[in-house]
């Protein structure tokens, strides 16, 4: 829904992403407060912002493939392994330049996806999820036992991205480039969306035999999906492994998989505000499950350590059971209802 | 109705989001425990740590992670370091402070709280587990605080890293150690040539963590054949396809990086299988301890591993003795596991406290990592192990010996031995 009073008069502007004048305001001061935030935000703040873009990447990529195009995959984590090798392989034992190490992440990463998406051109559901399974197992022991390329259990220590001559070292400097990357590829992923790639998609997610006699090429937009998601995943491990400064199998587990999942579902599949709104929440739950443990600790310490940490887990666990169960179109449906209600506002109904 | 809910929902979702950003910007800058009353210190020494407590490895954690924090206390109430200061002249008291965080073994979670708490300028970090060492052992460095790895994989230790201090045994030291006591074990029965050898441990980061060329190269120096690597998953419930196999290979000896309760398994399906006399299973110290031969009272009799410590039983070693003291006092389990770790966090605050006689407070991490490369150590658990860092190696466990699972406890079977060095040359 439109803003009260806003027309479009030509399909670009149909199209576009941001419409008004008050849109471009908000993003301008967003992307102001977000860029002048190492001047005043301390290096935790910066951190969890940093580890919060490198994995709204990964999300936005498993946003394309599961939320649009209908291609579930809970092996994500492992495509972000494949990038961050890369990444550190070619940089630390070829010498390679950054910022080649990065696209040659995301593309390398999205060639191993495109192997492992060959099964989407059979089966679906269930059987696909497998699939991503078994390639979640498969690299993980890749990474485990290839050991003279990956350094087995001990991984491999990753110098810091340089560009140009400039060295991002600094917690600062490295959230600029996380930044800047995150941005541009979010931006590409709305474009994607918005676009005949992503209509396709979708087409595909609704009903891919309806699709396919529309005549849309099922082979080639189901594998273009799994590329561009494990694409945007490579990107992602690329980042990860400059700003840890490290790859080791033990980052890249099952688990992170299905947290991505998670992140998507809570946030709201098919969209990529939905990705964002995913990614941030679970992040901040994340990051206060971290900080709850020792607090609960110190304030209640005849509940014990165990007790104290093993709550937080409880906790995270039950949030996303609620919105589950409650919305399970995620945050992002609220928010556009939300939207709905004040654009209407005094018409508001429900 | 449905819809009260959904609003609800949200309502407690942005209360959520809100309380995060409030509790994230707002974390307390350390645990302080009180010191004694009438006591005044001239400051405090703030200590981080990072600690699995839960997670998969979370039941030797725990333990690490309590005498940790119980000797900290212990020495808080007793009013602090208490120390000659060279500035003042006078008898003074430092209070230590810490602050923690539960990583659950996870790299990413290790990462997240050291981020947390370095904005408070620790002096000295505890990390814990192996996960969080991997990530934070190039940040200890970069960001100029002290690190003791109680996890200790191999990038803690090599190349040497000037803050970064590896206090739990090297595993891979452990383990060609442990190979070249197998070759003397067997020439002294009178087998002829060499033995063959295996790695058979548990999956994951901690269990393959002996699994590193320069083991394998030391063996071949030797002439030791590797006849293969078993790596099991530690959910597993049968292991004779395992074991089978090594039968079948001809081996005769293992070793493996496990906790008690994979280990438990290992002694148990050896025991079932009745190759008990065919394969001898031998162990790190992370598994010789109470658990182990509570969990297999029978199957764990006679089974070897390699220590760096006294069994708490040696109450005849007087720093053994008082570690077992100080264990009950704190209501913890008297075993292994506590007794190191107390030890361990006793040979740091020791070294703080040379810092602090030599510098003054304020000291800084330069001063603490001069007074560990100065030396002498504190001997925590008597003349043997002898513990002692350089400023050509940081490790803080350099001797082992082999021992013999023997009823409630292990009895130790060698001489105690000089580790064998296995970082790479290059």
């Amino acid at each position: 829904m439109l803003p009260c009073g806003t027309r479009s008069f030509h399909y670009e502007e149909d199209i576009a992403i941001v419409r008004t004048r008050a849109q471009w305001g908000m993003l301008i001061a967003f992307l102001i407060i977000l860029f002048t935030l190492p001047l005043y935000g301390n290096v935790y703040i910066l951190s969890i912002l940093s580890m919060a873009a490198i994995v709204l990447i990964a999300v936005q990529g498993l946003n394309l493939l599961t939320g649009y195009c209908g291609q579930l995959s809970v092996g994500q984590a492992a495509f972000v392994g494949v990038g961050a090798y890369i990444t550190a392989i070619l940089t630390t034992r070829f010498g390679v330049p950054w910022l080649a190490a990065l696209i040659s992440a995301g593309l390398g990463a999205g060639l191993v996806g495109i192997i492992f998406g060959l099964p989407a051109l059979k089966i679906k559901g269930f059987y696909l999820a497998m699939t991503t399974l078994a390639a979640q197992f498969i690299l993980d022991w890749c990474f485990l036992h290839l050991r003279e390329w990956t350094g087995g259990v001990s991984g491999l220590g990753v110098d810091n991205a340089s560009i140009g001559g400039i060295v991002f070292a600094s917690e600062q400097s490295k959230y600029y480039l996380i930044m800047i990357i995150t941005f541009v590829m979010v931006f590409f992923a709305k474009n994607i969306a918005r676009t005949r790639v992503g209509r396709a998609f979708v087409a595909i997610k609704d009903n891919d035999l309806a699709a396919n006699v529309m005549g849309i090429n099922l082979r080639f937009y189901k594998l273009l999906a799994f590329f561009l998601c494990c694409g945007f995943a490579g990107v992602a491990g690329s980042l990860l492994a400059q700003y840890m400064n490290l790859v080791n199998p033990a980052q890249f587990s099952l688990g992170d998989s299905i947290l991505y999942l998670g992140m998507l579902v809570v946030g709201g599949m098919g969209s990529i505000t939905g990705g964002i709104f995913g990614t941030v929440f679970f992040q901040l739950l994340s990051t206060l499950t971290l900080v709850l443990s020792p607090l609960l600790y110190a304030v209640f310490p005849g509940l014990g350590m165990v007790a104290s940490s093993a709550m937080t887990v409880f906790f995270y666990a039950i949030i996303i059971m609620l919105f589950l169960i409650f919305e399970p179109r995620g945050i992002n449906h609220v928010w556009l209802a939300f939207k709905g209600s004040y654009r209407l506002y005094p018409f508001a109904y429900q | 109705m449905r819809s009260k809910i959904k609003v609800g929902l949200m309502t407690a979702v942005v209360a959520l989001l809100a309380i995060s950003l409030v509790a994230i910007s707002c974390a307390p800058s350390g645990v302080a425990t009180p010191t004694a009353p009438g006591e005044v210190s001239i400051g405090t020494i703030l200590v981080g740590i990072n600690n699995d407590c839960t997670g998969p490895t979370a039941a030797n954690q725990l333990l690490v992670f309590q005498a940790m924090t119980g000797v900290i206390e212990k020495v808080n109430a007793k009013g602090g370091i208490v120390y000659n200061d060279p500035n003042t002249g006078k008898e003074e008291r430092v209070r230590i402070a810490y602050e923690w965080g539960d990583d659950k073994n996870d790299t990413a979670r290790g990462a997240a709280i050291y981020k947390r708490i370095i904005s408070h300028d620790p002096l000295l970090y505890f990390s814990n587990t192996s996960a969080s060492t991997i990530a934070l052992a190039e940040w200890f460095n970069r960001d100029k605080v002290v690190g003791f790895c109680m996890g200790c994989p191999l990038i803690a230790r090599y190349p040497v890293k000037r803050y970064v201090f590896p206090s739990m045994q090297s595993r891979t030291d452990e383990c060609a150690t442990t190979i070249k006591w197998c070759v003397q074990d067997w020439q002294s029965k009178g087998h002829p040539g060499m033995p063959t050898f295996a790695f058979f441990t548990m999956g994951g980061a901690f269990g393959e963590s002996s699994i590193e060329p320069g083991v394998e190269a030391y063996a071949k120096s030797l002439g030791v054949k590797i006849a293969g690597k078993w790596i099991f998953d530690p959910r597993a419930t049968d292991l004779s396809t395992e074991f089978q196999a090594m039968v079948g290979a001809g081996v005769n000896y293992t070793y493996g990086n496990f906790v008690p309760p994979q280990f438990a398994l290992v002694c148990k399906e050896q025991r079932r299988l009745g190759l008990e006399d065919a394969i001898k299973v031998i162990t790190d110290s992370n598994a010789m301890w109470a658990k182990l031969w509570e969990l297999a009272p029978e199957a764990s009799q006679g089974k070897l591993g390699n220590v760096e410590r006294p069994d708490v039983t040696e109450v005849s070693i007087p720093e053994v003795k008082r570690y077992v003291e100080l264990l009950k006092n704190l209501e913890l389990p008297v075993d292994g596991i506590g007794m190191f770790t107390a030890g361990h966090t006793e040979i740091a605050i020791d070294a703080m406290k040379k810092a602090l006689e030599t510098k003054g407070y304020p000291i800084s991490a330069d001063d603490l990592v001069e007074a560990l490369e100065r030396g002498p150590l504190l001997q925590a658990w008597g003349p043997h192990p002898k513990v002692y860092a350089t400023p050509e190696d940081h490790m803080l466990s350099r001797e082992c010996a082999m021992a013999k699972v023997s009823g409630a406890k292990y009895v130790i079977i060698s001489d105690w031995m000089e580790m064998v060095d296995t970082r790479p040359t290059k």
